[in-house]
């Protein structure tokens, strides 16, 4: 494509380098931006710049935050339960977890998950800093793995479990089932399957 | 179940051909090179998702493009189904059904059944286990979608595991929980594929003899065992006792990925003690009871692809071969051929054959 402007052919570059922005797309957007105040582009150019330069990953749980402790470790939030830890692969599973507003205890970032195939060893992760800090920590009671449900996710919940056998820690898994609002004919079988065998007492 | 009409763009020497075909026997003439079996890999591509003959995707582009993609309309039941599959160098390959995109290619196997007949299933024979354990699993994966899926996922771990192997090797330590998670499902696994493979063959062989004994005037006696170290029931540390072994080989040595298919004729392995005639007599039985075992368990004829099977053959085997074909295959066939003057050798009136010339990629059809 042909641009009039080495400018807007320069803006069009970068922003169809992100994933899912072709070349058309990048094109909309920079006049979008054009056609905006001057601050609005400062303001987003500002806040582009900061995520690289003001972030960084927390010290204690690897979550990204802005300062060495993240907003879950630096112990100004009074209501985090600290006698429990939930192990995930990366920031966006403590998010999404968080915005349940189902569970307010403290997290803990592998940043990967275990997969030969992908060159991913145990040692790749963060599973040293994770079992420092339960032998650090003795408020912590239970640890919930919450990885995805297929082989690389199963590998790691698996090897870590029996890393911390000897801490003598409740270990459970978040279940797995049926959709709520999903119909039971469009599940998939292995899902069916499992949430036939772990059913649960009807409460009422 | 048939495929109606096919639509080729870049697909190996075809620049871009529509092709109407009958519901019955379908004969594709055309000189060496012409493009004959490369039509029939295209039919093959569809229902399998890749080439029968070259499982690299960019050397089915034609040369000096960057693309290719096919486009099959079929009728099963009465109803139009149609399967799409597009390839773009250095991009992902695409399979549609009725145009909307699995979520998984392999979720396609099945959908619209096939079986080839080529010159290079004497691999069945002459080559690797690897060649039989393949002909096999594609039987059941076509019949049973969660055994394909079982497969797939076993092959996964056996490579993730061979790689922990390696570095177990590599770097001098061993870790068992890296490692026994693998083995938990890997023995669940080998169970369920054994199960299915053995019961798959009892089904087969059943067949199998009896196709093998109407297309033979000799009585042989012919045999497949199924070869496999699994046993029915499988101890539980059977990969920590071999776990020694493994590391030093780098590789895992037990499981269904060693099994094998013997197969025998008068008591002796059919690879050297059978005669050409009396081996091709075995794939084509293979291949008929393959045809018949797909059929009754999906109630549905799956196409038949047979290239170049006259090669070689008298004319009154050919007549007795067609004779053959005619009374057992209800469904479509495509049959590929150097000569079309062959067909004057039965009487083609009476096979309502649709004839399809080919030259350097390009049609010109018509109904004799």
């Amino acid at each position: 494509m042909k641009y009039p402007s080495e400018t807007i052919e320069n803006s069009i570059n970068e922003i169809s380098k992100l994933p899912g922005i072709g070349k058309k797309t990048a094109l909309r957007l920079s006049l979008h931006i054009l056609k905006k105040e001057k601050e609005y582009s400062k303001n987003l150019a500002d806040s582009i710049i900061n995520l690289k330069e003001k972030t960084r990953f927390c010290e204690e749980c690897h979550v990204i935050s802005d300062e060495e402790l993240c907003r879950n470790c630096n112990n100004e939030n009074i209501n985090i339960q600290k006698n429990k830890i939930c192990i995930v692969e990366d920031t966006p599973d403590v998010i999404a977890i968080q915005n349940t507003n189902q569970y307010n205890g403290l997290f803990h970032v592998l940043s990967g998950l275990i997969s030969p195939i992908n060159g991913v060893g145990p040692d790749n992760l963060n599973i040293d800093s994770l079992i420092r800090r339960l032998e650090k920590n003795k408020e912590i009671e239970e640890v919930i793995f919450a990885l995805s449900p297929n082989l690389e996710g199963d590998t790691t919940t698996f090897y870590i479990s029996k890393k911390l056998s000897a801490l003598n820690l409740k270990i459970t898994t978040i279940a797995r089932g049926v959709p709520i609002g999903g119909e039971i004919e469009y599940a998939d079988e292995v899902t069916l399957g499992r949430s036939i065998i772990t059913r649960i007492n009807y409460k009422g | 179940m048939y495929l109606e009409k096919i639509e080729l763009k870049n697909f190996k020497n075809y620049e871009s051909e529509n092709i109407n075909f009958s519901d019955k026997i379908n004969f594709i003439t055309g000189e060496n090179g012409s493009g004959k079996t490369n039509l029939l890999d295209a039919i093959y591509y569809l229902s399998f998702t890749k080439s029968a003959f070259n499982k690299i995707d960019e050397n089915n582009i034609k040369n000096d493009t960057n693309f290719f993609s096919i486009r099959g309309n079929y009728k099963v039941d009465k109803k139009s189904i149609s399967i799409d599959c597009k390839y773009k160098k250095n991009e992902k390959k695409i399979i549609l059904f009725n145009d909307s995109p699995y979520e998984k290619i392999s979720l396609h196997l099945g959908k619209i059944p096939a079986i080839i007949i080529a010159p290079n299933d004497s691999d069945l024979i002459r080559n690797s286990s690897y060649y039989r354990r393949r002909f096999f699993d594609l039987i059941i994966s076509q019949i049973e979608q969660d055994y394909l899926q079982g497969i797939i996922r076993y092959n996964k771990i056996i490579k993730s595991r061979n790689l922990v192997l390696q570095k177990f090797k590599k770097k001098k330590y061993v870790d068992r929980n890296e490692i026994e998670h693998y083995d938990d499902l890997l023995i669940k696994l080998n169970h369920y594929i054994r199960n299915k493979r053995s019961e798959y063959l009892i089904e087969f062989k059943k067949k199998f003899f009896e196709i093998y004994n109407s297309i033979t005037k000799e009585k042989h006696e012919i045999e497949i065992l199924y070869k496999s170290k699994v046993e029915k029931s499988i101890e539980n540390d059977v990969y920590k006792k071999f776990l020694e072994y493994d590391i030093l080989t780098e590789k895992t040595n037990f499981g269904i990925h060693k099994d094998d298919y013997l197969f025998y004729i008068n008591n002796k392995p059919i690879k050297t003690f059978a005669s050409q005639g009396q081996q091709k007599s075995f794939i084509i039985s293979l291949k008929m009871s393959e045809y018949y075992i797909i059929s009754k368990k999906l109630s549905l004829n799956p196409l038949m692809m047979l290239d170049d099977i006259f090669d070689k053959l008298d004319n009154k085997r050919i007549k007795d071969l067609m004779r053959f074909i005619k009374k057992k295959i209800r469904g479509q066939i495509f049959i590929t051929d150097a000569l079309n003057d062959r067909l004057e050798i039965f009487n083609s009136k009476k096979y309502n054959i649709n004839l399809i010339k080919i030259k350097n990629g390009q049609i010109n059809y018509d109904k004799k």
